[in-house]
């Protein structure tokens, strides 16, 4: 502990020294002032694209745990199907140049999830479970919008510097770092976010899918189809990490804009899942 | 004319009362206010109704159902009702026969899901992930999918959190 106080206050004493040989590089306008605005986009740029191949390489890690307890469906033409889907709709969102990469899990649990950095899987329970297309791009609209928002990055980001802290390992230690931050991500995987988090990535995701031409609605027939279902070893992880289908019916709806409400008519595409079950 | 077979007129009348019964779904008030005579934010008041009376839902439409409270109808949207099962008699019955579903629908497969104690046993599948790329859509086949299936793009704003912005509906 004492080793981290120590560098803490390192930082402390070695941020303005360090401020003062960059400035005048750095962070002025063109009339010759400090332009602080300046400095902290630029560092944030900086530090932003780090951040976001660790973020990648973090989900990445977490994927690979999750497909190490169910494995990628062994249905090449729904994986096809589900990739293409997905896509159309990561290019809604501002986040549309990650490395998005959709797949459906061998198992007959019903649920979805996402990983930081673009990877979403459907469980093939919740991919049997839907109906059409528009249902679909509703379920992997919801996940898209966790990873647009950075939901699950945040959350471990913040776990992390506690988890760090607490066992005096510096941020160098990069092996390290990785452990961490892949069983923070599994266990986030099993605890679920914040309620707001879901009924914000509700709220994003219906938009998300209308962007793209679906039926902005298509998410209230999922949740009460999902409301059909007992809880069971199927369903329990889903319903433990998520609030219940009728409060996210009545959230979203709720907060439903007129434009939102004026694209809830199914798609062209709507049937055309048939195709790839 | 061809006349249906005794079989399929069984069937159409089993159809149509199933569908009868999703016309007759009650549902509770949640919340009291007007019901208005369009499915929208803007519409004319046609009634009122209060809150906990049972009303029966005669159509749904997206966020919103049209309802029967005594001698009124007209439109509330789904966030004002409590919908009980909230799925229409004649999708239960397709739910219960496996038609739309995979069998675990209604039920538990029996099977053990997936949970916790998986991701803590399970050795990580790299090859899994890697094997991801292979089968990712680029953004042109993805552009090209949309445009084959006829859907057609919007721009819509996203919506904001409640607390920033307090629905008047």
């Amino acid at each position: 502990m004492r080793r981290f106080a120590f560098a803490v206050a390192a930082c402390v004493i070695a941020v303005p020294a360090f401020a003062q040989f960059s400035l005048p590089d750095l962070g002025k306008t063109q009339d010759g002032k400090l332009d602080l605005g300046g400095i902290i986009g630029q560092v944030k740029d900086i530090a932003g694209s780090q951040s976001a191949d660790e973020e990648a390489r973090s989900g990445e890690t977490i994927a690979a745990t999750v497909f190490g307890a169910a494995p990628a469906w062994r249905k090449p033409a729904a994986q096809s199907y589900v990739n293409l889907v997905g896509r159309n709709l990561a290019r809604q969102v501002e986040r549309k140049d990650l490395q998005w990469r959709f797949a459906i899990l061998d198992t007959p649990s019903i649920n979805a999830m996402a990983f930081p950095g673009g990877i979403v899987v459907i469980t093939r329970g919740l991919y049997e479970l839907v109906t059409s297309e528009d249902e679909l791009a509703a379920v992997l609209s919801h996940e898209i919008a966790h990873v647009n928002r950075r939901h699950q990055w945040k959350v471990i980001q913040q776990q992390k510097l506690v988890a760090l802290a607490g066992s005096a390992v510096t941020s160098n230690d990069k092996g390290r770092t990785a452990e961490v931050v892949a069983d923070l991500g599994t266990k986030l995987i099993a605890r679920g976010l914040d309620k707001s988090a879901e009924f914000e990535a509700d709220r994003d995701g219906v938009v998300i899918a209308a962007r793209a031409g679906y039926d902005s609605s298509a998410l209230i027939a999922v949740m009460e189809r999902l409301k059909l279902l007992k809880t069971g070893a199927d369903t329990a992880l889903l319903f433990s990490t998520h609030p219940s289908p009728e409060d996210r019916i009545a959230s979203l709806t709720e907060a439903a804009t007129a434009q939102v409400e004026a694209a809830a008519e199914p798609s062209a595409a709507a049937a055309r899942i048939r195709t790839a079950r | 004319m061809r006349f249906l077979k005794p079989v399929q007129a069984v069937i159409v009348a089993a159809a149509l009362f199933c569908a009868g019964a999703a016309m007759a779904e009650p549902a509770k008030v949640r919340t009291a206010g007007p019901i208005q005579a369009q499915p929208l934010a803007a519409a004319a008041a046609t009634g009122s109704v209060k809150a906990g009376i049972t009303v029966d839902i005669l159509q749904r439409k997206g966020f919103w159902a049209r309802v029967k409270s005594g001698t009124q109808t007209g439109w509330l949207k789904l966030s004002r009702l409590s919908l009980g099962s909230g799925v229409s008699g004649n999708e239960i019955a397709a739910l219960a026969s496996g038609r739309t579903g995979s069998g675990n629908v209604v039920s538990a497969s029996g099977g053990r899901g997936l949970d916790a104690a998986d991701f803590e046993r399970a050795t990580p599948d790299n090859a899994a992930v890697a094997a991801l790329s292979r089968t990712a859509a680029s953004e042109s086949a993805a552009a090209q999918f949309a445009r084959s299936g006829g859907l057609k793009a919007r721009k819509l704003d996203y919506i904001r959190a409640p607390s920033t912005k307090r629905s008047s509906r």
